[in-house]
């Protein structure tokens, strides 16, 4: 073949220009400025159709009161934590993010979230007026979020089994154990009670089994001191374990598939938030129909929560718009729109109508231990960013009690030496 | 007696293909074909009852999901999982996304990974081998480890939330494997073929496209078909540097169906039968293009 | 064959170190673009304290990989990564090496079920775990109630929820994802083969299984050291998603593998330096185990 023109220099030459266009490209940084958005909302709830209608009426009272547009940003449900940390991490993240418990205080000790006081002040409103979940999200004397939504727990059962088993709602422990008892029918793969017991989301292990904990007084953290070998603690955890042993509950599930399987009406109870029969509500009318709730039948005083929050991530491109976002959410109209339709606890009082509560009298309880300050919640807030790792590690020890059929002690006893390594 | 000749090397004049397929229809009735045939089954049943399972599944009315004892016919069917997935979701704008970004990333891949398997193969100089080396290093780490590197890269790049940007990070997920199985092949290829046409004057590039691709052909198939399936598949990089919703491949609108608090089982698998229509659709045409290239005779004597 | 003159063999020698170049360059740049850049900067990050932003700096030198070699948790992590990659690969090549073997030779239906095969090596891995989530579940699966049915097992077997099975669940369902590929890439391997040295042997009387052993294994060896040694290196640094849907880890950590772990570090304790450091050293052992199949495997096949 004849020689070519190109030569080697100008080959090296032109690919080093193409390289440079490539890493300059238009790498010019978020040119929009920050009054007019769109901004970027990321909450995965917004899937679900309930949320959709709830969350546009948040958006719809932002458009209208600061005429920017909102894209709904938020990778699937499953996505969402490691798609969030990895934008944070790299310093792109959305304007307005969903935070949980377990990552909120993580997110402010790496300086990631902006303080959100003005929202409130704004608003004439103070952090005591809102639900006192809220006051989670107050760190260094700063806040840091608005709740979306917060979910104290109640014992859901469906009293269609219960009927049928000619149970009543159990009001102690030894109903409970007997109702739960009752209601198990292994020969037909039905359980009288369902909780997480899979590995892999350590949080959520946590959320499902901490009601237990509570239910008996017990405890892993007193302040920053860990306790799992607390008596009471070991007392929740030997019922657990007879639950598991007794197959009572059904084993290696996850929280989502339990939840499922409540819908279908194949778990007769849960300790859990009231989504549960409002998810039911859109996959199966009739056994969503037959769930209810009664008082806590666990001789301990302390209910638990879950809460998600909203805040505005500090390196957001709009963080005032980001900012009014929260503000449209604790519009009193808007509050009832996302209550009405999601049927959980939102941040203002006024946002649970008598319509709603009418409708659902059961939900009064949970109103009620949401607002009063007695839904504790369940993650170890005091010792700051090790949490997750403390989680991770109560976790694990349960588990290694029902799997490798350990005793709580001796469970425990490994547990709390870890605990006490995290210092 | 005719001898085994080691591979690599094409045989001698003395043995001559009857025809361009192999050597008869001979067939050896007696215990050989029937074990051949429990060898088959045994193959077959732990493909085909989980597929089964995952169609039955997908078309079981939601109740039933969890019936005990499982009913393992199809009785308790609604079918109309399947159309509640197109009503529900975008999944046809998400294979569309998917079917773009596994066409480009495996052309691109074959592309720059088949002349540097090629350039790997015949030149095993030190260099050669470091490069070699490289190319498997960069598929030691998780790659759950690299996503927030990567995601800086492509910002810089102004590649974030871009389909070019994606397809550039596909391309690099397929382009080790292609390289080192072109290698192989190639490697199989005797230098001789090469010789003897750049005696004739062809450059290395003439000599790979003119005379070595030609002879591969299968293997560059199972390279493209390996290429389609694994991008199409991807969803790390796919959920990092996408953004927009309605840039999702499917593999990852897949994940929207699980819901916070619901999974609904039956959706999920609707939704997947339907991913994996297209590449099974494409392994259907490219096997009779490989069959096609070997009944050509292919392997030059 | 007379050879170019002085001044014109240094003109084809440049052609061909430019052709080098225009062949291996492109896909040089492409991967250090998209992942030797950020290998770099993981290991950069490997040696910053915990919670250091991105970019910024605060040496801690080798801390995070003492910490991680003196736990216990690590070496059983790597026990259990060795484990699950040496069962995997081998189950895979072996059903993959069948499966290509049944079509080469074809054999009645045999590419029937490589099209079937397209069907687990297509389906998202995600959907792939879920289907086999219910068939192993313990309470509700079909797997355990044929089992008990067809008087196999007495009671239901914990698939998923015992921690000696649990380890082979999860290796069978990445088998079940892999071996298609394996077979495809063994397929053509078989197919690269002269059909003469199939016919000569079959001249000769050979059977079946010797034409296997004599003829098409050693024909193979190129593509099956090439397939092994990347499939090794993938299991044993990337797979995730199967084992992380089936057991989340579990039981009891049984099958949590060092991915597993760099996940739970990175992902779920938001310590992405300690991660780094545990991503390295998997980075190490799978460079280690290269090394051992470039002495014993690809000098061999390239001889």
């Amino acid at each position: 073949m004849t020689g070519q023109p190109l030569s080697r220099r100008g080959f090296l030459q032109g690919s080093a220009a193409l390289a440079a266009v490539a890493l300059t490209g238009c790498s010019g940084s978020g040119s929009g400025s920050d009054s007019t958005g769109p901004i970027a909302v990321a909450d995965p709830s917004y899937t679900q159709p309930a949320y959709k209608t709830a969350m546009d009426a948040v958006t719809k009272q932002f458009t209208k009161q600061t005429g920017a547009k909102v894209n709904q940003v938020a990778p699937p449900s499953a996505q969402y934590t490691s798609a969030v940390l990895t934008q944070l991490q790299a310093g792109s993240p959305p304007d307005v993010i969903r935070i949980d418990d377990p990552q909120l205080s993580t997110y402010v000790a790496n300086g990631w979230l902006l303080p959100v006081d003005d929202v409130l002040s704004d608003l004439n409103l103070k952090v005591s007026d809102l639900v006192p979940a809220n006051g989670d999200a107050v760190i260094d004397g700063k806040l840091y979020g608005i709740v979306k939504e917060s979910n104290p727990r109640a014992y859901i059962y469906n009293k269609a089994i219960f009927d049928k088993a000619g149970v009543a709602a159990p009001t102690d422990l030894a109903s409970l154990e007997q109702a739960i008892r009752k209601t198990t029918d292994a020969r037909s793969g039905q359980f009288g009670i369902g909780f997480n017991t899979k590995q892999g989301d350590p949080p959520t292990l946590f959320i499902q089994l901490m009601p237990f904990i509570y239910g008996f007084d017990g405890k892993f953290f007193d302040g920053a001191k860990p306790t799992a070998t607390d008596p009471k603690t070991l007392e929740a955890l030997e019922f657990i374990k007879k639950l598991w042993v007794d197959n009572l509950v059904p084993r290696g599930l996850d929280a989502v598939t339990i939840n499922t399987l409540v819908a279908q009406g194949k778990v007769a109870s849960t300790i859990n938030g009231a989504f549960v029969i409002f998810q039911a509500k859109t996959v199966n009318a009739a056994v969503a129909a037959q769930l209810t709730t009664a008082p806590n039948p666990l001789p301990g005083k302390t209910t638990m929560r879950a809460s998600a929050i909203w805040g505005v991530p500090a390196k957001a491109k709009h963080p005032d718009l980001g900012k009014k976002y929260l503000k449209a959410l604790l519009d009193p109209t808007v509050q009832q729109t996302f209550q009405y339709n999601t049927g959980v606890v939102v941040a203002r009082r006024e946002g649970i109508t008598d319509k709603f509560l009418h409708e659902n009298p059961w939900f009064q309880p949970i109103v009620d231990s949401a607002f009063s300050g007695s839904a504790v919640s369940y993650f170890p807030q005091a010792i700051g960013a090790k949490g997750n790792q403390a989680v991770q590690i109560i976790g694990n020890g349960i588990l290694d009690m029902l799997y490798n059929n350990k005793s709580p002690e001796a469970a425990m006893r490994e547990t709390q030496s870890k605990l006490e390594g995290l210092g | 007696m005719t001898t085994l000749v080691a591979p690599g090397h094409t045989a001698s004049a003395t043995a001559q293909p009857p025809t361009g397929r192999r050597a008869g229809r001979r067939r050896r009735r007696g215990p050989g074909t029937w074990a051949a045939a429990i060898v088959v089954l045994l193959v077959a049943l732990p493909v085909a009852l989980p597929v089964y399972w995952v169609i039955l599944t997908a078309v079981r009315r939601r109740d039933a999901l969890y019936a005990v004892p499982p009913k393992l016919l199809p009785v308790a069917i609604d079918p109309g999982a399947v159309a509640e997935v197109f009503r529900e979701t975008e999944i046809l704008h998400w294979m569309g996304t998917s079917l773009l970004l596994s066409t480009a990333s495996t052309a691109a891949a074959t592309l720059l990974g088949v002349p540097a398997g090629y350039a790997l193969s015949r030149h095993t100089s030190r260099s050669a081998r470091a490069y070699a080396s490289g190319v498997l290093v960069t598929q030691m780490m998780p790659p759950l480890l690299l996503l927030v590197p990567i995601f800086v890269v492509f910002r810089e790049s102004g590649l974030t939330d871009s389909l070019t940007g994606l397809i550039v990070a596909d391309t690099a997920v397929i382009l080790p494997l292609a390289i080192w199985m072109s290698k192989a092949m190639i490697d199989q290829i005797p230098r001789e073929l090469d010789e003897a046409a750049m005696v004739d004057g062809c450059s290395p590039w003439r000599v790979l496209v003119s005379v070595i691709m030609p002879v591969c052909r299968p293997g560059l198939a199972a390279v493209a078909i390996y290429g389609f399936i694994e991008v199409w598949d991807e969803f790390l990089f796919a959920k990092t540097l996408i953004v927009s919703p309605d840039r999702w491949p499917a593999s990852v609108g897949l994940y929207s169906f699980e819901g916070q608090d619901l999974i609904p089982v039956n959706l999920v698998m609707a939704a997947a039968i339907l991913f994996t229509l297209p590449p099974l659709v494409l392994f259907l045409i490219t096997r009779r293009g490989l069959v096609a290239g070997l009944a050509a005779g292919a392997v030059k004597g | 064959m007379s050879r170019p003159g002085g001044r014109r063999r240094s003109g084809a020698a440049k052609a061909r170190t430019l052709a080098q170049l225009t062949m291996l360059g492109p896909a040089a740049v492409v991967l250090v673009a998209v992942f030797g850049l950020p290998l770099c900067y993981s290991l950069f990050s490997s040696f910053q304290a915990s919670g250091t932003g991105f970019g910024q700096l605060d040496w801690i030198g080798l801390a995070h990989y003492q910490t991680l070699l003196s736990g216990r948790a690590f070496w059983r992590a790597t026990l259990i990564s060795l484990i699950f990659t040496g069962g995997c690969v081998l189950l895979t090549y072996l059903a993959g090496l069948v499966l290509a073997l049944l079509v080469h030779r074809r054999l009645p239906f045999a590419r029937t079920v490589q099209v079937m095969s397209i069907v687990p090596w297509a389906m998202p891995y995600v959907a792939a775990a879920m289907i086999w989530a219910n068939i192993f579940d313990y309470q509700y699966g079909p797997l355990n109630w044929v089992l008990r049915d067809l008087g196999l097992i007495n009671e239901n077997a914990g698939w998923l929820t015992s921690p000696q099975l649990a380890l082979v669940s999860v290796i069978f369902v990445q088998v079940w994802k892999l071996f298609p590929l394996a077979a495809v890439m063994l397929l053509s391997g078989l197919q690269a083969i002269p059909a003469e040295q199939e016919e000569a042997a079959a001249m000769d009387g050979a059977g079946q299984w010797h034409t296997v052993r004599y003829v098409l294994l050693p024909g193979l060896r190129g593509v099956s050291t090439i397939l092994t040694l990347l499939m090794t290196i993938w299991v044993f640094g990337r797979s995730f998603t199967v084992i992380y849907v089936l057991t989340g880890g579990g039981p009891a950590d049984a099958t949590t593998t060092l991915v597993l772990r760099t996940f739970a570090i990175g992902f779920q304790q938001f310590d992405t330096q300690a991660a780094s450091a545990l991503g390295t050293v998997i980075l190490v052992i799978a460079g280690l185990l290269t090394t051992l199949y470039w002495r014993f495997g690809l000098r061999r096949a390239e001889a």
